[in-house]
């Protein structure tokens, strides 16, 4: 268990039991800096940094960097993400002073742009250095953004991993559905941001507030370990007797759970509860009761627990689970080649690890989700015309796998 | 502006992309005048993956029913399928204004926004809102509460919503072949109006819909829509699974499953083979016990899972109508008597109820959709008619009558 701390702990009951803070790197990563700062009216460490001196005058975070006064001149990084890298160099000491003395820090960025792809890997580099453990939020482009920066992004979000201890991946494509295919593309980029907003807003809930039961640090950093996990996130509150219920299915109705069914796809999943004193057990086993509903028998629930005076009545639930690319997911197999330096591995038995190249560079999930991936080759296989498509999930199970291999009927 | 007396029904399903031309005639009947079809690309599980193939597909049956039916349409009536569609119940109530007593349309109107104040996911939208029945002042079971004397208003409805960017890739792709959408409808609504008629709908009924991709589900109770949605599982399925299961390539497999497969119960054990005629197959003959295992067993999880779904149990004893088979795969051997042994109550499969037009249409249970559509669109408009000549009187007789 990482060590969290405990000064400070029981001092006011909102007071962080982290000292955390959120970097926003880049336009998106200011952008998520914004929505936080709309929604979480507490004291949030919130700091702005940009190479574009125009977009940091107008963030409203309290703390501002400009990022390569000389490399970019206060213009942006002109989608150069080397021109980022350079930027960020520049401020290198300046960045690690910023991190000093905080023991989470976030950091955000829309990658495939300039700033974002360039900076933020390096920003997450002096973080470290200053002793923080590092979360990175990022979101890879729409489709509609050219190869190009998906590629810029793929490179940027691979670095990132390396100097954070778990990075919570979006897909901007997943989430510009709530916009529609017929929006503007700023009207999907807003949709986009504000949903970040909220995720981030979760994690600091999650890891930052204390708690009935605390999810530690690495619990979550266990589940969205790796650079190759998406993250998939989910959020709801209600209030009245019938609350649990209520907040939970809002939670699985969120832009990327698919109505609770993605959860059966992802391993390790964690539950967070937040509500006032008079939060009951029979609530919180509701909740449970109902993700585990959407769950595969092998995957682990990692429940934390937090209780806010401030709350009248109100419940609120978030769920946030990671798929890994070598999963169903069509959409993540177009960043797999782009990862050549890692060489897949001999498969050295059958069955150990067959879709997993990357598998060395993660530390072995706790019980069985490993057996999980073993199966998923014999899946696609079975699939059929199906393959490459999004999987029919009712009660957790893949209706696009034949009727009667699941009912296990023997033909001959 | 004249009366708009086309009514063009439009399917994007995952099999065929069907159009449907029917015109009013001057008593008032509907009379089909063309129809046009092309088999389906770009379409998965009932939604558009490829909207370009699918604007191709579009613009072949257009222009085939326009055709046939010797005019040019601008406009149709779009049926929407896919997992997305969700349905629910329920209640809205308002108080009427003091100043009156009796209840007006605008407090109908008014009673059915606020049962539309359910939370839906951000980014689905409403489709239908179908009263179920109208409360006066808690009395039950009022069928048009217009005119009454009352001081609340209730009423319960079947709300389906769905999401946005789904079916908004339908209407782009009609706008891609030059298509105005005048009117969408759920398959499952589309399906009952060709099917089912009023008194049906009150003895109860279920209409399953098993196209290619989908199952489509409406269940009927005491003349209202009760329950609704659509499993994005359908003939595909079965395809795929006989292709897996018997290793036969998908052509062979889809032949398989229209000229041999047989899902009455008991098919399971017959004996006998099936000689593919293949050369190019290695494996010959095909045993029909196994190929009717395959089949049963898809056929009849898609029942057992919408049996569940619904809840069939509570409403069984009101399904006198029994159960309605439709779409495609409704074709297959034996599954009015597989439909029957799972839900327990009778079952058949089901045409669209003849109208004037090519009887064809009314042969095959692979025409519903299409055939509901333009229904729809027809009763659609006699509502809006209907209010508007309301309205007319009300206000006539208002003036004459002081105190109304």
């Amino acid at each position: 268990m990482i060590s969290l701390g405990t000064s400070g702990r029981m001092a006011s009951p909102m007071a962080p039991v982290v000292a955390c803070k959120v970097v926003g790197v880049g336009g998106a990563g200011l952008k998520i800096l914004e929505g936080l700062a709309l929604a979480e009216t507490g004291a949030l460490e919130l700091v702005a940094m940009h190479t574009d001196a125009q977009a940091l005058m107008r963030s409203s975070a309290p703390r501002k960097m400009q990022l390569g006064r000389d490399a970019a001149k206060g213009l942006g990084a002109g989608g150069s993400p080397a021109l980022g890298e350079s930027a960020a160099h520049e401020q290198a000491d300046a960045i690690r002073a910023e991190c000093e003395g905080a023991q989470v820090v976030i950091v955000c960025a829309g990658l495939g742009g300039g700033t974002g792809s360039g900076a933020a890997p390096v920003v997450a580099h002096e973080a470290r250095k200053a002793g923080a453990l590092v979360i990175g939020v990022a979101t890879l482009p729409f489709a509609g953004e050219g190869g190009k920066r998906h590629e810029q992004a793929s490179t940027s979000l691979a670095r990132l991993g390396r100097s954070c201890a778990a990075v919570l991946c979006f897909e901007n494509d997943r989430m510009g559905e709530i916009a529609g295919p017929g929006a503007p593309l700023a009207e999907a980029f807003a949709a986009a941001s504000a949903t970040l907003a909220s995720a981030v807003g979760a994690v600091l809930r999650i890891v930052g507030l204390p708690s009935v039961l605390q999810v530690g640090l690495d619990e979550f950093v266990q589940i969205f370990r790796g650079a190759d996990a998406r993250c998939h996130f989910g959020q709801g509150a209600a209030s009245g007797p019938d609350r649990a219920r209520l907040a939970v299915e809002a939670a699985l109705q969120g832009p990327m759970l698919e109505a609770g069914s993605m959860l059966s796809r992802t391993g390790n999943v964690l539950v967070h509860i937040a509500g006032d004193p008079s939060l009951r057990l029979e609530e919180m086993q509701a909740v449970l009761a109902e993700v585990s509903r959407h769950l595969e028998p092998s995957s682990q629930v990692f429940l934390g627990v937090a209780t806010e005076p401030r709350a009248e009545d109100a419940l609120a639930v978030t769920v946030m689970a990671a798929t890994h690319s070598g999963g169903a997911h069509a959409a993540d197999e177009e960043f797999e080649p782009q990862e050549p330096e890692v060489a897949p591995q001999p498969v050295p038995e059958s069955g150990e690890k067959p879709s997993k190249p990357h598998g060395g560079k993660r530390p072995a999930k706790r019980g069985a989700p490993d057996q999980q991936q073993e199966e998923l080759p014999l899946d696609q296989a079975i699939r059929g015309r199906f393959k490459n498509l999004d999987p029919t999930m009712v009660d957790g199970q893949d209706l696009d796998i034949p009727a009667y291999i699941r009912m296990r009927l023997r033909l001959k | 502006m004249a009366r708009p007396n086309l009514h063009v029904g439009l399917e994007i399903g995952t099999t065929k992309v069907a159009a449907l031309i029917a015109e009013t005639r001057s008593d008032g009947l509907l009379r089909i005048i063309g129809y046009g079809e092309a088999p389906s690309r770009g379409v998965r599980k009932g939604e558009i993956v490829d909207i370009a193939k699918v604007a191709l597909c579009l613009n072949e049956a257009v222009a085939e029913a326009e055709e046939k039916a010797d005019r040019e349409i601008t406009e149709v009536v779009a049926a929407i399928t896919g997992s997305h569609l969700v349905g629910l119940n329920n209640r809205g109530g308002i108080p009427i204004p003091e100043d009156r007593d009796e209840i007006e349309e605008e407090d109908v109107q008014d009673v059915e926004q606020s049962a539309l104040d359910v939370s839906i996911p951000q980014g689905n939208v409403f489709l239908h809102t179908m009263v179920q029945r109208f409360y006066v002042d808690g009395q039950e079971g009022v069928a048009s509460p217009l005119g009454m004397l009352g001081r609340q208003l209730e009423a319960e409805f079947h709300i389906i919503h769905g999401t946005k960017t789904r079916i908004q890739n339908n209407l782009r792709c009609i706008h891609e072949a030059n298509l105005e959408v005048s009117n969408v409808a759920v398959s499952a609504v589309a399906v009952a109006h060709a099917v089912l008629d009023q008194p049906q709908k009150e003895a109860g009924a279920l209409v399953i819909d098993i196209g290619g991709g989908t199952t489509d589900y409406i269940l009927f109770r005491e003349g209202t829509v009760r329950h609704s949605g659509v499993l994005a599982v359908g003939g595909d399925h079965v395809t795929n699974d006989i292709s897996i299961g018997l290793r036969v390539p998908t052509k062979q497999a889809e032949k398989l499953k229209v000229d041999h497969a047989d899902v009455a119960p008991g098919a399971t054990a017959v004996r006998g083979t099936i000689d593919l005629e293949d050369p190019t197959y290695a494996g010959g003959e095909i045993e029909r016990r196994v190929l009717n295992m395959v089949t049963d067993a898809r056929v009849r999880e898609i029942f057992t899972l919408l049996k569940r779904r619904i809840g069939f149990e509570r409403h069984a004893p009101f399904i006198g109508g029994g159960i309605l088979l439709t779409g495609g795969t409704a074709e297959l051997k034996g599954i009015a008597a597989l439909a029957s042994d799972v839900f327990g109550v009778p079952a058949r499969v089901a045409c669209a109820n003849p109208i004037m037009g090519p009887s064809t249409l009314f042969e095959s249970p692979r025409f519903c959709t299409v055939v509901g559509l333009v229904l729809y669109s027809q009763a659609v408009q006699d509502a809006l008619e209907d209010i508007s000549i309301f309205d007319r009187v009300r206000r006539k007789i208002g003036r004459m009558i002081p105190g109304l």
